[in-house]
């Protein structure tokens, strides 16, 4: 993608009449506060799975349920599709209470998944019986695209069951700020453990964008966690026991606890992260240019921002660091209500008046839930984005050689120069270090100063990194005055060092928000930052920062069940329903 | 038993890095690897081979005018080939692991071929396929002279991979990834107490 294609996305969609919107710079977006307050959107990916599942009227059914009344056995999940059908197995164990242990060093779960291609055969689920409960000790094959497992939530998961088996339905409002009845602690795709490589399935029109495989199996899971606890209620008390009511169902979703394995995956893969925000940025940009709006325009968007409010509401959290963010989000919410409400609806370019204000007004985590609900009501003139939410990375790898080394220097100068303002000599600036750990595979951070851990360092400072190369090239250049027209070819045959930053460098040039404008090993920066923009970028909600490097999340909150999918439209449902007294003006602050 | 390009790749990057490659390198020879398993090609073998001899082989750096001491790194002599330092016609004396070499003059074998001259054996490359004399064993020879060259007198028949067919790592690889596995294990920082808390923010229980 060239830098000009950018502004062709938002200058389409609006008419002569209309001031042109610019898409907003990647400097005031890319900074880690900004991106770790980003909020699901229509553009998320659960909601693209939904929409395309719903449109082309995929079919489900749980083709086995062979569970014991202890809850063990398998259970599988088909979803069918125009072309093609995925199934999920599930394998329900009896977890002792003592194994349900912390995340980071479980080796047992109460459940494991694997999504596997087409209608699978007793064979095959003998084979992933052999494999999937042992989860990173065990393999599976180019038939499967996921491997996931999940724990029950010792908060709901026995209470729902015990209501259920006495024949009454659990308390939504016990319900609703947990909002999982299991959690899953990884979902594992492309090719991790002996899936398929992402290749295979690249090209499937069900899984174009990114993380549908992943999210498609996270969704039947859904289903499995609820004939889970309906089947050890009728277990219990198989005269009285009764199933969920659909509308406290809905309410129900998956749970996630992600720490900082997938921190460094915004850093790795900076094209796709460049897709993911310009698709959302392009989509604020249209929506923005519109030209004019009615009254029915404004009050649903005034709903929308009162579900938001409700769901602020309802979001809980331990971490200061969250709750000072949600407490600023509910009364920012209650003062765009009231400035909506002033509004015209007859002004010109109303969408972009909100915007304007709410950037003027609001926190950034109340910026960046008003981009998404600005969003939401119009999906005929965004959702079309959502297809190009992917990368062709491979595309990226190869270094220009060729280049000048002063162009290169000036590349880095004009991509890096936010570096101006981090003192790289200070102590502060350099205080962690990402890296892996023996013990479990997985991306840790560490202090410099105070660990030996230095040697193992995982290249995630990309501002450390071009400082350094800068450094490199200047002084290669201040040889002579012509050897800023030696190659880059000749510069990294004798600075191999530099490699990967100069590929990195190539790479983002032309992609504004391929790169975080921020020092990713600094002593202040929050590592959640970078989780809570992927996985806003999931669907997720109700971000609760357990630390500052791990959080949970819930996800397909709200959604509808294979079962209801043909009835209910899933973007309506990702809020919480309004009930009575929830205007946001009228909430608990 | 079988193993994803992806994960194969994966590992051949860190243990490239665990045997003390740059990153960027390192990065490299994950693609090349990579590369050789698309095509069948015994990749995950010739990086095995390449890493254990380096652990104690000595490595020289082009332009070589010192003689006979040392070989060139196929990855780093091949990533510096495809970023264009040389010419159509380049000779290297003493390339080591030279199957490794092939990706990278593939980077350049578009509207011309390129024939890669190892002593008993040679590799055709071109936009449409991939083609080689000499047996399966002389593939993976050690060490050899190498010839890159578009002057090409016989092309023989090319073999075409698809996009579609991704063949898998087979089971015959898993000593080959026990021995990258052991390199990979260099980039892994061992668990202290205070690291196995303090790395992944644990300590607060998330049994809920």
């Amino acid at each position: 993608m060239k830098t000009s294609d950018l502004k062709n996305g938002a200058s389409g969609t609006s008419t002569a009449a209309n001031k042109a919107i610019p898409l907003r710079p990647a400097a005031q977006i890319m900074t880690l506060a900004r991106i770790g307050s980003f909020h699901q959107s229509r553009l998320s990916f659960m909601r693209v799975l939904l929409r395309r599942l719903k449109a082309e009227n995929w079919q489900f059914k749980r083709s086995r349920w062979n569970i014991d009344q202890h809850g063990v056995g398998v259970a599988t999940y088909e979803a069918i599709g125009p072309e093609r059908s995925y199934t999920l197995v599930a394998f329900a164990h009896d977890l002792p209470a003592e194994k349900r242990s912390d995340r980071v060093i479980a080796e047992a779960w109460d459940a494991t998944f694997t999504l596997h291609d087409g209608v699978i055969s007793d064979l095959d689920i003998q084979r992933l019986q052999q494999n999937v409960p042992l989860q990173e000790a065990g393999r599976i094959s180019d038939g499967e695209f996921v491997l996931s497992r999940a724990n029950r939530s010792v908060r709901l998961f026995d209470y729902v069951r015990d209501c259920l088996a006495a024949g009454t339905q659990p308390n939504p409002d016990k319900i609703e700020p947990i909002g999982y009845l299991m959690r899953t602690t990884a979902v594992y795709g492309s090719g991790k453990f002996g899936a398929a490589d992402r290749d295979i399935w690249a090209n499937r029109p069900e899984f174009s964008g990114s993380f549908q495989p992943e999210l498609l199996a996270v969704w039947l899971i859904r289903s499995f966690t609820i004939d889970i606890v309906e089947h050890m209620a009728a277990a219990k008390s198989p005269e009285t026991a009764v199933k969920l009511n659909p509308d406290i169902r809905r309410r129900i979703g998956v749970g996630n606890s992600t720490g900082l394995g997938m921190a460094p995956f915004l850093i790795n893969h900076p094209s796709l992260i460049h897709a993911w925000i310009n698709a959302r940025e392009t989509a604020l940009a249209r929506v923005r240019a519109l030209g004019a709006s009615d009254q029915a325009g404004l009050d649903r968007f005034l709903t929308m921002v009162a579900k938001a409010a409700k769901n602020a509401n309802e979001w809980t959290t331990d971490s200061p660091y969250q709750r000072a963010k949600t407490e600023g989000l509910r009364d920012d919410l209650v003062r765009l209500d009231g400035f909506v409400r002033t509004l015209d609806a007859s002004i010109n370019q109303p969408w972009d008046q909100i915007y304007r204000w709410g950037e003027a007004n609001l926190s950034l985590e109340g910026q960046e839930q008003l981009v998404s609900l600005l969003l939401e009501d119009h999906g005929p003139l965004i959702d079309d984005l959502a297809a190009g939410m992917a990368a062709d990375e491979a595309a990226h790898f190869r270094i220009d050689g060729s280049m000048r080394l002063g162009e290169l220097r000036r590349m880095m100068g004009s991509i890096y120069g936010w570096t101006n303002r981090i003192d790289y000599a200070r102590n502060d600036a350099l205080a962690r270090v990402w890296y892996v750990s023996e013990e479990k595979l997985e991306p840790r951070l560490g202090e410099r100063f105070e660990e030996p851990i230095e040697p193992y360092e995982q290249p995630l400072a990309p501002g450390r990194d071009a400082v350094l190369a800068m450094q490199a090239i200047d002084q290669w250049i201040r040889q002579d005055s012509t050897s800023g027209d030696d190659t880059v070819a000749m510069f990294l045959l004798k600075h191999p060092e530099h490699r990967h930053i100069v590929r990195r460098t190539q790479t983002v040039f032309a992609l504004p928000y391929a790169e975080i404008q921020d020092n990713t090993i600094s002593a202040e920066m929050q590592p959640i930052d970078l989780l809570r923009c992927k996985l806003s970028f999931f669907g997720a909600s109700k971000f609760d920062p357990r630390s500052d490097r791990w959080l949970r999340i819930t996800m397909y909150q709200g959604a509808p069940f294979p079962d209801e999918l043909s009835q209910l439209d899933p973007d309506i449902l990702f809020y919480p329903p309004l009930g009575h007294n929830s205007a946001p003006s009228q909430s608990t602050v | 038993m079988s193993w994803s390009l992806g994960e194969i790749g994966a590992l051949s990057t860190k243990a490239a890095r665990g045997c003390g490659m740059d990153w960027g390198l390192a990065d490299e020879a994950g693609y090349a690897v990579k590369w050789l398993q698309r095509r069948q090609l015994p990749g995950i073998a010739a990086l095995c081979r390449y890493l254990s001899w380096r652990q104690t082989g000595e490595i020289t750096a082009w332009p070589d005018v010192t003689g006979d001491q040392g070989h060139y790194c196929p990855i780093a002599t091949g990533a510096a080939y495809g970023d264009g330092l040389f010419g159509d016609e380049v000779e290297f004396s003493r390339m080591r692991t030279p199957l490794l070499l092939i990706p990278f003059i593939a980077l350049r074998a578009g509207i011309t071929p390129i024939a890669i001259s190892l002593e008993t054996l040679v590799f055709s490359l071109s936009q449409d396929g991939f083609a080689y004399s000499g047996n399966d064993t002389a593939i993976l020879t050690a060490a050899s002279h190498c010839r890159i060259s578009t002057k090409i007198d016989h092309m023989p028949p090319l073999t075409r991979i698809s996009d579609t067919d991704l063949p898998r790592v087979p089971e015959t690889a898993a000593a080959c990834v026990t021995v990258l596995n052991s390199f990979a294990k260099n980039t892994y920082a061992p668990a202290t107490e205070a690291s196995r808390l303090a790395g992944a923010g644990a300590g607060l229980s998330d049994n809920d």
